[in-house]
């Protein structure tokens, strides 16, 4: 028998096949949220232009409402990171942890620092191409129907969804989830101290470029600012995770 | 190392948080490749930690393990393992979970002979593993086990949960296994009773050190179990493990250093009774083959 085993082993199909129910709703959030962003472009944002002319009227109900469907999906986008984090730290690892599978995993031809990077990629993929594909839809949305919204940059549903800031508040949401779980072992500790990380880090944040308004100015040298800052904590907070799981695991 | 060496520990010791007990501490052992090993000890006694290290789950705090000649973390393809508590991910089916074990074993799997553990057992491959009983997942957690054909598998309480006669089965499993590809086989339990047959190596933890290591033969032949009368001639010179007097009547468990004085019956002890004797005294001197190449030089 040979030391080294001839061909990697398939740990990410592993990891699908035990997180198919995840990433299908994830899909589902993705889908249904551009669905409704293209919704307001083309159906909602025309309707209210016809309106607005003299002479023009029309009805519609809460939930048809250009201005409230916008910002409901702004709201929840700026907050699917909350939910992302209390995923990765409760069912990504935290639970793994907690009944002694990531043990199982690491006595197989596995490495535990293996195991962290394939679940971190893994998972990674489809969230940033999913949360890019919202942002960048998002901002279309928004800068091409701006006459028929009320609404203003600076607004949190706003800032947040229409750009790189989103997917990378997506990922440092994993990652601080990832060292919650490591940190904390324990399924709902883990859920409850990441989703806690993220929304202080969301909420944070706002504070953060009020003082920025000043040297930055316009919605992008402020958004982009923004998005290096939670990129910078998604990366100490990866190091931090791998730090724990080498100390914890030989 | 040489690679005829399935286990070598060298002043191994492991302590949780910087405050707390050492759970194993001052443990130097060779465990020689094709070897059935029983590791016995109470509760608590550091069985688990000791098997948590071999299969490279926790970093020791001191000294160091080796594994079939190089690091726990080098070997980890060659090595299968089995926690106290079979974890196993309950939303799989069983034959997903097969699946698993091939997916993350290329190259080493043998899928018919996992297969044939969980058959043995009348198991469904359909079956969710959340549906299964303890003893059950005991069989899907040993066959994910042997299905990497594994050069050391490491069994901590492998038997715990099952009723005699799944035992009986699993335990042919193991030892058909044992003898058809010279799998090194380590199992901990604290019932020695449960492991006397099968077993031909012996580590006795007790207290988060090593009390006894070496061949069951050799070390049931290193002990005598002597009876005599009270006022008969002394042990001394002859190390005492364990003496008790009844009445006139004394008797104890011996290493003897040279021929007894006659008035003396002796008897070969059982391999409980030199367990249980070392457990009560915790005082005893430990013997290890460190110790007796230390005798003989």
């Amino acid at each position: 028998m040979t030391a080294l085993a001839p061909t990697r082993p398939a740990v990410r199909r592993t990891l699908l096949r035990l997180h198919r129910p995840a990433l299908l709703v994830w899909t589902a959030f993705v889908l249904l949220a551009a669905g409704a962003l293209l919704w307001v472009h083309h159906t909602a944002a025309p309707r209210d232009r016809d309106c607005a002319r003299p002479g023009h009227w029309c009805t519609y109900t809460a939930l048809t409402d250009t201005n409230n469907v916008m910002n409901l999906l702004g709201e929840a986008l700026s907050y699917a990171p909350c939910a992302v984090a209390a995923w990765a730290g409760a069912a990504l690892i935290g639970r793994e942890l907690e009944t002694g599978t990531a043990r199982l995993v690491w006595t197989q031809a596995v490495t535990p620092v293996r195991w962290l990077t394939a679940k971190l990629t893994t998972a990674a993929l489809p969230l940033l191409t999913g949360s890019a594909l919202l942002a960048l839809v998002y901002g279309r949305v928004w800068s091409a129907d701006h006459d028929v919204l009320v609404t203003h940059w600076t607004w949190d549903r706003v800032f947040v969804p229409r750009g790189p800031l989103l997917p990378a508040l997506v990922l440092c949401a994993l990652v601080l989830g990832a060292l919650a779980g490591l940190a904390l072992r324990r399924t709902l500790p883990a859920l409850a101290a990441a989703c806690a990380a993220t929304l202080a880090l969301r909420l944070y944040l706002r504070e953060l470029w009020r003082p920025l308004r000043g040297p930055l100015t316009g919605f992008w040298p402020l958004h982009l600012a923004a998005t290096g800052l939670v990129l910078a904590v998604a990366a100490a907070a990866g190091a931090a995770a791998y730090a724990l799981l080498r100390r914890r695991a030989a | 190392m040489s690679s005829d060496t399935a286990l070598r520990a060298e002043a191994l010791g492991k302590r949780f948080g910087l405050r707390a007990r050492w759970a194993l501490r001052d443990c130097s052992f060779r465990l020689p490749a094709g070897r059935v090993c029983a590791v016995v000890g109470p509760n608590g006694a550091g069985k688990s930690t000791l098997l948590a290290l071999a299969a490279g789950l926790t970093a020791p705090t001191e000294g160091s393990v080796s594994v079939l000649g190089t690091t726990p973390s080098a070997a980890r393809p060659r090595v299968g393992f089995v926690a106290q508590d079979k974890p196993l991910y309950p939303q799989l089916t069983v034959a997903e979970t097969l699946r698993m074990g091939a997916d993350l074993n290329p190259g080493h799997w043998d899928a018919a002979g996992a297969e044939r553990v969980v058959r043995g057992g009348g198991l469904d491959p359909r079956a969710r593993v959340r549906s299964l009983s303890g003893g059950q997942r005991s069989r899907v957690a040993l066959a994910l086990a042997l299905g990497k054909r594994p050069e050391l598998l490491l069994l901590d309480e492998p038997m715990a949960d099952l009723d005699p006669l799944a035992r009986h089965e699993l335990m042919g499993t193991l030892m058909a296994q044992a003898a058809q590809y010279g799998t090194t086989i380590v199992m901990s339990s604290h019932v020695v009773a449960e492991l006397e047959d099968s077993c031909d190596h012996l580590l006795l933890v007790g207290d988060g050190r090593i009390r006894l290591a070496g061949e069951i033969d050799d070390l049931l032949a290193a002990h005598l179990r002597v009876s005599g009368a009270a006022d008969s001639a002394g042990l001394g010179g002859h190390t005492v493990v364990e003496s008790r007097v009844t009445g006139r009547q004394v008797s104890a468990l011996i290493r003897p250093a040279g021929p007894l004085p006659g008035d003396w019956r002796s008897a070969t002890p059982s391999l409980e009774e030199l367990v249980l004797a070392h457990l009560r005294n915790p005082g005893a001197p430990a013997l290890t083959p460190a110790e007796t190449e230390e005798h003989a030089a």
